[in-house]
């Protein structure tokens, strides 16, 4: 897959993300790989399509009005690295914290690497620490 | 600058991290725009050298055996994202934590924008949670499976 290929995979994903979780869903089936090695930004490793999409659909249970926006997208060879940022309302429990109904804002980098057209592996960074502030579940440091 | 120049540039800069504070500094004075913007993981984002290079100052004093391992890097165009591990003894006060003498390891995103050989912008992104967790700050919830 060229670079040009692999952005406009990386905005087709960014759209049906958008769309919820049901397309969230389906979309993995089609452009994830049954062998994924995903690296959470909470430094856990996923292995294999059960796992993510359960992962996925949590993300969604908690945050049902998930929506990203790209901010940019490099790609090379059988990578694309996307910034984005993120936000959501807290409507059920997430990592052990109930529903507090608070919308957060999270600012992500990721890498993505394809194979033959599907996602094989992904590292996702993010400012973690900050989401549990915004929930309130964590103290924010007086500057 | 091609990309072949950009990955060399991104690995001179690490090389010189891992030389500790001084060299750090002075490699920063040299490689990076005055105007240069760091929109860091975990804080407001810096504008101009000057506190560019006291956040790095701190976080070296804060953290003075800390060494950086590249683990990839990516180039397209005038950005490099470099995937990183950092790893650091806290021995001195960081973000207003009195030093725990706690080792840490943080998985860490960047991507930095390289214009005629200096760094002119950069985005840092690490889980930061998990920092805290290492730093014994915040409790690390336990499994629920």
């Amino acid at each position: 897959m060229s670079a040009k290929d692999l952005k406009a995979l990386e905005r087709h994903l960014a759209d049906e993300f958008n769309k919820g979780k049901a397309a969230c869903m389906a979309l993995h089936d089609e452009l994830i790989s049954p062998s994924i090695v995903y690296h959470t930004a909470a430094g856990t490793d996923l292995r294999g399509l059960k796992d993510v999409k359960q992962f996925f659909s949590g993300m969604y249970d908690a945050f049902p009005d998930f929506h990203m926006t790209i901010d940019d997208i490099i790609a090379e060879e059988d990578k694309a690295v996307v910034r984005y940022t993120w936000t959501g309302t807290h409507k059920r429990e997430f990592m052990g914290i109930p529903a507090t109904n608070k919308k957060v804002t999270g600012w992500t980098i990721q890498i993505d690497r394809f194979v033959g057209g599907k996602m094989v592996e992904a590292w996702e960074r993010m400012d973690t620490l900050s989401i549990m502030q915004q929930l309130g579940v964590v103290p924010t440091p007086k500057k | 600058m091609s990309a072949k120049d950009v990955k060399a540039f991104e690995r001179h800069f690490v090389e010189e991290w891992n030389k500790g504070k001084a060299a750090f500094l002075a490699e920063i004075d040299k490689t990076c725009a005055p105007n240069i913007v760091y929109h860091g993981t975990g804080g407001p984002d810096l504008r101009g050298l000057k506190d560019f290079k006291q956040h790095f100052s701190e976080f070296f004093d804060a953290f003075p055996d800390n060494h950086l391992t590249m683990d990839d890097l990516i180039v397209e165009g005038d950005k490099a994202v470099i995937r990183y591990t950092l790893t650091g003894t806290h021995k001195g006060a960081f973000r207003g934590i009195p030093p725990t003498n706690k080792k840490t390891t943080q998985p860490i995103i960047g991507i930095d924008r390289v214009v005629g050989g200096k760094c002119v912008e950069s985005w840092v992104r690490s889980d930061t949670l998990g920092l805290m967790q290492q730093l014994g700050v915040v409790p690390t919830p336990k499994k629920e499976k």
